[in-house]
This record gives structure tokens, sequence and C-alpha cells, in this order.
């Protein structure tokens, strides 16, 4: 993808959503209290947001002036060199988040910390099971005990509470 | 008045209130260090510890509690680049370029040092100036917090780095965020879809901390092991550290963003965040090395700690002058004040004198303790980045998942941080900076609230704004700040290509 697709992509990402907040907030008038309208500055906002969102695609694609300038100044295109462990981490925190109340803090922790390392170690031969496993046991019992015990605010325990 | 002040001062150096002050330090600097464990948490937890005490030993320990729970988030901001106090966010932009670049120790001795004067700043300026300056911020209506933190968001600018237009979108998105859930005046329900999670709006630390920590590691797993970065992180324990020429070529930027810092800590309600942040950008356009900020260098660090630590000091200006709490940590101190039949306000100062004095010695020693605890322990936390990445960033997450959740024991609230970690990653991915979309969350309820006051008190009127001198002054400011970059950015894209 070239920086000016990715800009026109974000701007029109952008522009959608200020339009979505706009519509999604009360009209003028409606929400309107002590003489003072309450949803003014929401969609004060959202108009700010679309103008600079269409400043955006205006910039990108309109060529006008030194193109070297200000607007090229950012940094590069976007570039993901591994995008299936990008994904697999990005999968692997959603079902940390989902699993967080539902398994509890422990079991979770382990089997998050001990699935993300192995994600995370790119040399083939350099991952250590034992090590690795060692680490994702003893760092969330400390945590957990730490929290449970010294500061007397428990973390959710999930499947072993029950 | 000397007299009071060495029985004070005398009272404070007992042995017994250095212990509990060193203590509180520590247990403070816990406290900062983890994310979703806040300063206040701290006061709280250890409040009831202070019934049984003197008033002097129970306040030394919550002042020293207070002292490390604002200089522990420096540790994780910079080694992790994760915000471990809503007040140590500005210091990432600065310390953990730094750490990438193998300069933790230097970062970390800076970020302390900084946090040291800062603190000292504050006390002097709260031993001297209290009542004075208390009657001064009492004159703050809510026009003249309107245009000051207007101006201080009206600094985005100076936040965007590269494309000025991504650095105003990002900051605006900050805005947006922080808009969802009920508006705070009028309790009217916006942005929330229905989703009654959303009522109660987004919190500061899973925004941070998505934001920062999470998009971090979402960029590492997908740009590869960064074998030189990796490799540089593992080399800081070999770098000297901070330098003299650091030392005094920082000076100025110290005492810009410890000016600003006190200055708004005396403010009620505007908090240690704003002051970190205010701070920096203060120091920031002070400074002939200004575009540098936000790379890598140590005069964001010092900017950042400076201003968050001299904030203490002004934020108990207005509670022991006037009575009136500025923050939630200055609330907990005037309820132990109460439980010990003190009632703070101007006669503190002459019939506590005693009292008053040996509070400002306990401070003072608890900056002591905060710096040696810091430099005493820094070979351990700079051991934290020689950690593999892989191995490391999980526990992050970890303790990322454990701050979201702890805060207000939400579920939401760890949903919200995978969501705003997302969009960190996001942004930083299409080249928009994330520092102006933290202004805009911090800054927009502010400068909104203020706002629909301010025009509740004039009835409507907006001429009202620009009519009070130090409204109307701030209000200049910020429009010549907003102008002048697009006037130069308009002007560099216009002006005419060199032919040859």
């Amino acid at each position: 993808m070239t920086r000016k697709l990715t800009d026109g992509i974000a701007g029109a990402v952008i522009l959608l959503a200020a339009i979505a907040m706009y519509l999604s907030l009360p009209g003028p008038g409606e929400t309107v209290i002590a003489g003072l309208d309450m949803s003014l500055a929401p969609r004060l906002v959202a108009l700010i947001l679309g103008a600079l969102s269409l400043g955006l695609l205006v910039v990108t694609f309109v060529p006008f002036g030194d193109t070297d300038a200000e607007g090229e100044a950012a940094p590069g295109t976007p570039h993901v060199a591994y995008p299936g462990r990008l994904v697999a981490t990005a999968v692997l925190i959603v079902a940390a988040a989902a699993c967080f109340q539902w398994l509890g803090f422990v079991l979770t922790s382990v089997l998050y910390i001990f699935a993300q390392c192995y994600i995370l170690t790119y040399e083939a031969g350099t991952f250590r099971p034992l090590r690795t496993a060692i680490i994702a046991i003893a760092f969330p019992v400390t945590v957990n005990l730490m929290f449970w015990h010294l500061l007397s605010m428990p973390l959710p325990q999930g499947i072993l509470g029950s | 008045m000397f007299d009071v002040f060495l029985q004070g001062a005398s009272a404070a150096l007992d042995i017994y209130c250095i212990l509990l002050v060193f203590g509180g330090v520590a247990l403070g600097i816990v406290f900062g260090s983890v994310p979703g464990l806040t300063a206040s948490m701290g006061l709280i937890l250890c409040l009831p510890l202070t019934f049984t005490m003197p008033p002097l030993h129970g306040l030394s320990l919550l002042c020293g509690l207070f002292i490390g729970g604002i200089s522990g988030g420096l540790i994780p901001a910079i080694l992790m680049n994760l915000p471990g106090t809503p007040g140590s966010v500005a210091t990432l932009f600065d310390g953990y370029p730094m750490a990438v670049k193998g300069e933790a120790k230097k970062a970390l001795s800076a970020a302390v040092l900084a946090s040291f004067c800062g603190t000292l700043f504050g006390i002097v300026v709260l031993a001297i100036f209290a009542p004075m300056l208390a009657r001064f911020a009492l004159k703050f209506t809510p026009f003249e917090y309107f245009a000051v933190s207007f101006f201080a968001l009206s600094l985005i600018a100076s936040l965007s780095a590269g494309s000025m237009i991504k650095g105003f979108i990002s900051g605006v998105i900050g805005i947006a965020i922080a808009m969802v859930g009920m508006s705070p005046v009028g309790g009217i329900e916006r942005l929330t879809g229905g989703h009654t999670d959303l009522q109660a709006g987004f919190a500061m630390v899973p925004f941070l901390v998505g934001l920062f920590a999470i998009s971090e590691l979402l960029h590492d797993s997908g740009n590869g092991p960064a074998k030189a970065t990796m490799r540089k992180l593992g080399e800081t324990t070999r770098e000297v550290g901070l330098k003299i020429a650091d030392v005094v070529g920082n000076i100025r930027t110290f005492l810009v963003a410890a000016t600003v810092g006190t200055g708004i800590g005396i403010l009620p309600g505007i908090g240690v965040s704003t002051a970190s942040l205010t701070g920096y950008l203060a120091a920031k356009k002070t400074s002939r090395r200004g575009n540098k900020y936000g790379t890598g260098i140590v005069d964001g660090v010092v900017a950042s700690e400076s201003a968050n630590n001299a904030c203490i000091g002004g934020a108990l200006v207005p509670l022991l002058a006037l009575g009136i709490p500025g923050d939630t940590v200055a609330s907990i101190l005037l309820g132990a004040f109460i439980m010990n039949n003190i009632q703070p306000g101007p006669l503190l100062f002459l019939t506590q004198g005693e009292l008053v004095y040996g509070i400002f010695t306990s401070l003072v020693v608890a900056s002591i303790a905060m710096a040696a605890f810091m430099f005493l322990m820094m070979p351990v936390f700079v051991r934290i980045v020689r950690t593999p990445k892989n191995v490391l960033m999980p526990l992050v997450v970890v303790m990322c998942l454990v701050g979201a959740f702890g805060l207000n024991n939400r579920a939401f609230d760890v949903w919200s941080m995978v969501m705003f970690g997302g969009l960190g990653f996001a942004l930083r991915t299409f080249g928009f900076p994330l520092q102006p979309a933290v202004l805009g969350f911090i800054l927009g309820p502010i400068v909104e609230t203020n706002f629909y006051r301010a025009l509740t008190a004039s009835k409507g009127d907006l001429t009202e704004f620009l009519t009070r001198p130090i409204s109307g002054l701030f209000l200049l400011l910020s429009l010549v700040f907003i102008a002048l970059p697009l006037i130069s950015a308009l002007y560099t894209r216009l002006r005419p290509v060199p032919q040859g």
C-alpha cells in the first residue's frame, strides 16, 4: 500500500466515524437545560473531526504547492513484517480479556503468558518451555497472592474459586 | 516563628517519624509503579493505620505515600512504555525511547533527580507562598479554568511531529473518547448506544495502558524481534548514566516545568496528569531543543517528572491554607486532618504551626527517601529491561489486565483497554501521533465542564470569556498557538519550489 492510499483510507474512516458520531447525538435544541444546549460540545467535536478528516483527504489527494513538505513528513507507510504473529497476539489478548473472569486471573494469565512467549519467540529452537512454564506459573501466583493478602484486593478467581 | 519551625522540624525528625516516612515512600513507590494501583489507593489503605498515631506521624506516613506514589510511576513508564500512574504519562514520551536507545539508566537517573528537585520546589513554594497563592487560586472562576485548560489543549500542535493535521485529528479523537458517557453538566447520556457500561465513560488507566502498552505489544509482535533494539535494551546497564552537562543543561527546563506543575497543582480539580502534560509542553515550547522532544532526550523526562512532582506541593497549598482539597489525594489528607480534630484553613498556620512545619519537614524527608530508594534500587529496575522482550511483554500485559480490572473491579475496563490497544496500534500504524490523543482525553472534560459552567454563570454570554483579563489573555495565546503552526505549515506547502 502506498502512503497516499493509507492516508486516504484513514481520512475516509475518520470522516465516517465523525458522521456517525454527529448523527448519534441529539439534534440542536433537543437537550437544552437552563438555556444551554448540552449537546453543543460533542456536536462541535464531531464537526471538527469531520473537517479535519476532510482536510487530511484534501492534502492527500489534491496536489498543490510543495508536496514534499508538511503533509509528507510523517512516518512511512504501514508495514507489518509478521502479520500471522500480529493476528495471533491480538487473538490472545482478546481471549485473555474474555476468559479473565470466567477462568480467573491466575489460570488466564498462566495460559496467556505461555502462549504469548511462544508467539514472540521468532528464532526457531530458542523457545524454552520449562523456563517459560515456571515464569508463567510463578508470576500470576505471586501477583495474585500480593493482591489477595497484602492489598486485600481480590482478583477474579474464576473456576478455581468455585 | 522560627521557634515554631524548629519545634515542628525536630518533631518530624524523630526516628519513629522518619521510619514511617521511609515506609510510606517505599509502599508508595510500589503503588505508583504497578498500573491500576494509585497513590490515592495506597493512602486509603493506610489511612486506618494512622488512627492510633499522633497526628504528625500519621500525616507524615501519608505524605511519604503521596510522594512515593507519584514518583513510582516513572519506573514502568521508562522501562516498559507503561504509565504506572496517569501523572507519569508524559514521562514515557521520552523515557521509553531513551530506554530503547540503551539509555534506561540515564533516563531513570534524570527522572529521579527531576522528581526530587520538583518535589522540593513545590514544598518551598508551599512553605513560603501558601496563603497568598491559595487566595489567588480562589479568584479562578470557570472562565479562567476554561481558558487555561483550552490553552493547554491548544498546545496539541506542538505534539504533532510530522503531519500537523494528523496530530489535531489524534487530539480530537481523544476528546471524543472522553465525551462518551454522561455529560459533566446536565447529565445527558451521549455516545453510549444504550449500553449501561458506557454511561460512566472510559476510565483513564485503561485508556492510557491500552493506547501505549498494548499497542506496543501489537506493534512488536507484528514487526519482528527488532534485534538491534533488544540488544541495546540488554546493554543498558553498561551506560554511564546522567552527566553533569545533562543536569546543568536542563536547569531552565526544570524551572519552567516545575513552575507550571506547581501552578496547576494549586488550582483545585485539575490534577497531576494535566500538570505533567502541561509542564512537558511548556518546557518543549520554550526549549531550543523543542523539536527533539519525543525522540528520547533527557529534557523531556526532566520536564515531565519535575512538573508532576512539583504538583504535590501545589496541591497542598489550597488544602493547608484554605481547607479546600484540590484532588483525590488531598481529599484523603483532609480526612486524616479532620479525624485528628484538626481543621485546615487560614488559622492552621497560627494555631498548629508546629504541625504544619512538621509536615513540611516530613515532605522534605520523604523526597530524600524517595531519591535514596530509587537510586539504590536502580540496578534492580534496570535489570528489568535485560529480560528478553518475549518474556517481559506478556508479563506487562498481565499487569495491564490487573491494572485495568483492579481500578473499578469492572470487566468492562479490561475490554476497553483491549479496544484502546487496537486503536493505539491503528493510529501509530497509520502515522498518527498518540500524545495528542492523551492530551485531548485528559483536558477535554475539564474544558467542557468549565465551558458549560462559565456559560451558566454568564447566562450564555460568550463575550465574558474575552473581557476577563486572565481568561482573555489565555484565549488569545491559544489562538496564536493554534494559528501560527497552521500558517507556517500552509506557507511551507504553498511556497514556490526553487527551480534547478
